[in-house]
């Protein structure tokens, strides 16, 4: 009895289809309320305000947004700050650097006090994070590839890039000393200076030797396509010269044919004892001695020999050979192309 | 005792011969042979003479400087063509071993055992043989015309009494050998003919015994040459 996969594969497509729905409606949920505890706070009811962005980062979901998740740390930190509870607003501008290191307090919207309590925070909190564009193509010649590393506690942050599954060469390790927001330039060649390979890449982001968790983005690299040279077509027949010409009749086998067919009929006469052959012409030797002299005057003109003419021999090889570099040339030119084609990044999501 | 001692000498001269580079090639032929053998024979001044058609095969092996040829034929049915001769069968095995010294020429020692049979009895002869062959190319090697001589040296042969050669030693004997070898350069196709031609001398007192054997050959195989 063989399991009913359409029905299974219908099921477990609704299933994800729910899941995904209900992860967009939870989102959706925490962003309103959020913003509904945003405007609390604006509206002059502080603690209100406090006590609903509390409750509800104390139920924040595993899978809820980050960037939700530090906005309302922010906001609750600079709440907090407001009443004087300045310890309660350190620890949460210290969990919003440590979600994300590039997270900053506008300065517009807040105060000067809530941003040098935000930057001291940050000073102290080990954490690190990279940033890449979503979706770009650089050309491997000229151009890098740009990624933003951002920390709380300012130090030494070791990026690396390596291919998913390992195989593939990539270069670095590169170290930059991090202050808050940095950007390193990432040459996307192997050690052997080639254009990196088509692959998945993971980018890493680490400060070892400090409680900060490393961070990733991980990159789909593809080549894209090219233009190639097309080949120059063989020359023309009609272009090569002929390389012999009609050389001279081979005389020699009329004269070596006229011999041999001379002993066929004279050798016999001569061995032959005539009490017993009856002294008259052996009809057998002369017909085999004819047709080797026969044989011999088709010889003359079958043994012509064509003369090979250097002149036009080094021609054709010249005009063969300037072909063969063109395409040669051509090849090259082509595998270079291909090899240092533009390279579509990727940004994949975790 | 006097046919062991023969090859001796021929030995020792085939390996002396210098060898030319220019022959150290391989070869291998096999062919297929349509002949007409004639015997003739005076003695005591009456002539016997018998013809017939005969069919037969050939082989060669060439190594190098080395070559080995073989043959093989047989006459069911020589017929009288002249004075008292009987109907009589022939056979014939020939084995050649030669070396090249260049392409044109080879140095050759040969063995042949050759039987007729009659109603009047069976006859052997044992025949040794030593002597030149020269190959040459008319123009092209698709032809090659060639002319064999070998001596025959002087060998008793043992026949059935009441036959007309009787007990004998020849003290001359003489074969010639001439033909064509047409070889196209592309394809193994091997085709050709030869005329060979032997004398037989057998001393007598007044009258000596003289004997003459000769066949036309036309043959068709393959030459595989490397």
């Amino acid at each position: 009895m063989s399991p009913p996969t359409g029905r299974w594969m219908a099921a477990l497509g609704a299933a994800v289809s729910i899941c995904s729905s209900s992860l967009a409606g939870q989102s959706r949920e925490l962003s309103l309320r959020v913003t509904r505890a945003v405007a609390v706070l604006d509206s002059a009811h502080t603690e209100r305000g406090i006590d609903s962005l509390r409750a509800l980062l104390a139920q924040w979901p595993p899978e809820g947004a980050i960037e939700l998740r530090v906005r309302a740390n922010v906001h609750l930190g600079a709440a907090s700050l407001s009443l004087g509870l300045r310890d309660s607003a350190l620890t949460r501008f210290s969990e919003a650097v440590g979600l994300d290191p590039f997270a900053t307090p506008d300065p517009e919207v807040f105060s000067p006090d809530v941003v040098a309590a935000f930057r001291e925070a940050r000073g102290s909190t080990p954490s690190v994070g990279v940033r890449v564009a979503a979706d770009t193509v650089i050309n491997p010649v000229g151009e890098a590839y740009l990624v933003a590393v951002a920390v709380g506690l300012p130090g030494d942050v070791i990026v690396r890039l390596a291919s998913t599954d390992g195989t593939a060469p990539a270069p670095g390790p590169f170290q930059l000393r991090v202050d808050s927001v940095s950007s390193l330039v990432l040459p996307l060649r192997a050690p052997d200076s080639l254009p990196l390979g088509s692959g998945d890449y993971r980018v890493t982001a680490g400060m070892p030797g400090t409680a900060a968790k490393t961070a990733t983005a991980l990159l789909r690299i593809t080549p894209q396509p090219v233009d190639s040279a097309p080949h120059d077509p063989p020359p023309d027949l009609a272009q090569f010269r002929p390389e012999t010409r009609p050389g001279a009749l081979a005389t020699g086998s009329a004269i070596g044919g006229l011999l041999v067919g001379l002993a066929a009929v004279a050798l016999p006469s001569l061995v032959s004892n005539s009490d017993v052959s009856g002294g008259g012409m052996d009809l057998r030797a002369i017909s085999i001695g004819s047709s080797i002299v026969i044989a011999g005057i088709a010889g003359v003109f079958v043994g012509r020999r064509p003369v090979p003419v250097a002149e036009n021999i080094e021609y054709n090889r010249l005009l063969r050979t300037s072909w063969e570099e063109r395409v040669r040339r051509t090849a090259a030119e082509n595998a270079h192309r291909r090899r240092w084609a533009p390279l579509r990044i990727q940004l994949l999501p975790e | 005792m006097r046919r062991r001692v023969w090859g001796t000498p021929a030995l020792l001269l085939l390996s002396a011969v210098p060898v030319d580079g220019r022959a150290q090639s391989s070869a291998l032929t096999m062919a297929g042979v349509a002949c007409r053998a004639r015997d003739a024979v005076v003695f005591l001044g009456s002539k016997e003479a018998t013809a017939g058609w005969c069919a037969g095969a050939l082989g060669a092996l060439k190594l190098g400087p080395l070559v080995l040829e073989g043959s093989w034929f047989r006459a069911n049915r020589m017929e009288p063509t002249g004075g008292a001769a009987l109907e009589r069968e022939a056979g014939e095995v020939r084995g050649l071993l030669g070396v090249s010294p260049s392409r044109w020429i080879s140095i050759e020692a040969g063995f042949a055992v050759r039987a007729f049979n009659s109603d009047a009895g069976f006859q052997q002869w044992q025949i040794p043989s030593g002597g030149v062959k020269l190959a040459i190319p008319l123009g092209d090697p698709t032809f090659t015309a060639y002319v064999r001589a070998h001596y025959l040296p002087p060998m008793s042969q043992e026949v059935s009494a009441g036959q007309l050669s009787g007990d004998a030693r020849w003290d001359f004997g003489l074969i010639t050998e001439t033909g064509l070898q047409i070889a196209p350069r592309k394809g193994p196709l091997l085709l050709g003919f030869s005329y060979r031609l032997e004398r037989y001398d057998f001393p007598g007192d007044p009258l000596g015994r003289l004997e003459q054997f000769d066949v036309l050959s036309v043959f068709g195989g393959f030459r595989l040459a490397k």
